[in-house]
């Protein structure tokens, strides 16, 4: 090993929060198996990200209903601004996001340039003390510390632009925690690169069908569906099993040129229903993954195939379960 | 937890805060905070060893 273990704290760190590339990250899971004191330390991480989630809405700044109400009329009477200069160097501002009040594609950055735009179009008068009460100055300052952002306002100023920015936050986006199913992409993606790293794609080898669906009675509490694609180019490799959201799973092997092709399925209610009926697509760490719901089953399809080729073979695979008949 | 967070210095705080509670990337946070990947990586690492520190000092209360 090249690193000591007391220097893989941010490595975990990162590990946790999907900020390592693959090689980085398998050398990681690898020292895990072997080193009792960094698995340990990697469960307590997990244990506090988890705390901070379960404790996020009390964390959170949340005007009151009349703030909110001061807030989205202070936003309603800000003028466009379009032409202002930034209040930091003069320079003409971008256009901002349209509507002003979401910048959840635009991202914070964003909503730190508008905000600020407007300050300097209605200086203290629009967004100053004269809109807010002085207790929710004593909330942003808590706020103020923690973004320094903004370094060239003056204090109030800032101050209330933050509020109105963090507010905007709050109100425009539901902050989701990381779903399930976020959880589920990435035991799959997994599982996938360790069937990979150890040559394991299948423990039943075979292009029929009719020999790889029989391999699965007996090992699990469901028959999965087995397609054969090969006509379109995805030629059936075999089957294993897998353990996922913790159940074991059925695993099918498909193969497009070079790559493999992982299709896991499970019943819907190991996981829960996923929200959408179509495929939806993930990627992670540079695997690509779709998932669906089909007559009660469950399809996570992973690969390091080409998005477009991946959807495909989902797409495919999915007319023909519609069309087979349960054998 | 809210007591934990408070008593985090200054600049960790802004880490963990833009990293746990806004879901930023660290690329994201590098852009916000105007610090370097590696100083995102060490702040969070630092934070997040003094809130395992603060709260098994404090128990559970207010997590």
């Amino acid at each position: 090993m090249t690193m000591s273990c007391a220097d893989r704290e941010q490595q975990i760190g990162a590990y946790l929060d999907g900020e390592l590339d693959l090689t980085d990250a398998l050398e990681i899971e690898r020292h895990f198996e072997l080193c009792p004191s960094c698995a340990r330390r990697l469960a307590a991480q997990q244990a506090l990200h988890e705390a901070i989630s379960d404790a996020a809405p009390a964390l959170r700044f949340r005007p009151s209903p009349r703030q909110s109400r001061r807030l989205r009329a202070a936003l309603r009477d800000a003028p466009d601004d379009r032409d202002v200069p930034d209040a930091r160097d003069g320079r003409r501002m971008a256009a901002p996001p349209a509507g002003g009040r979401s910048f959840r594609h635009a991202g914070p950055a964003a909503a730190v340039r508008h905000f600020r735009a407007a300050a300097a179009a209605n200086g203290s008068s629009g967004v100053g003390r004269a809109a807010f009460p002085g207790g929710l100055f004593r909330q942003v300052a808590w706020i103020r510390e923690q973004w320094r952002a903004l370094p060239q306002m003056k204090g109030l100023q800032a101050a209330a632009l933050l509020a109105v920015a963090v507010a905007a936050f709050t109100l425009g986006r539901s902050w989701p925690a990381r779903p399930a199913a976020s959880l589920v992409s990435e035991e799959v993606v997994s599982s996938h690169v360790r069937s990979l790293l150890a040559g394991h794609t299948q423990e039943v080898a075979s292009s029929d069908r009719h020999t790889v669906k029989p391999w699965f009675s007996g090992k699990l509490d469901y028959a999965p569906t087995v397609i054969d694609l090969a006509a379109a180019g995805f030629p059936l490799r075999g089957g294993r099993l897998d353990y996922v959201a913790h159940k074991p799973v059925a695993a099918l092997v498909y193969q497009s040129d070079h790559h493999v092709i992982n299709l896991f399925t499970w019943p819907s209610s190991y996981t829960g229903a996923p929200a959408a009926a179509g495929p939806a697509a993930n990627s992670w760490q540079g695997f690509h993954l779709l998932h669906w719901s089909q007559d009660g089953m469950t399809y996570y399809a992973v690969s390091d195939l080409a998005a477009n080729r991946l959807r495909q073979f989902a797409d495919l695979f999915a007319q023909q379960l519609a069309r087979s008949d349960p054998t | 937890m809210r007591a934990a967070f408070a008593a985090l210095p200054v600049p960790f705080r802004e880490v963990m805060v833009l990293r746990e509670l806004e879901g930023l990337s660290y690329k994201e946070i590098t852009a916000i905070a105007g610090i370097p990947i590696g100083t995102v990586m060490s702040r969070l690492a630092r934070a997040r060893r003094q809130l395992q520190g603060h709260l098994a000092g404090h128990g559970r209360e207010g997590a």
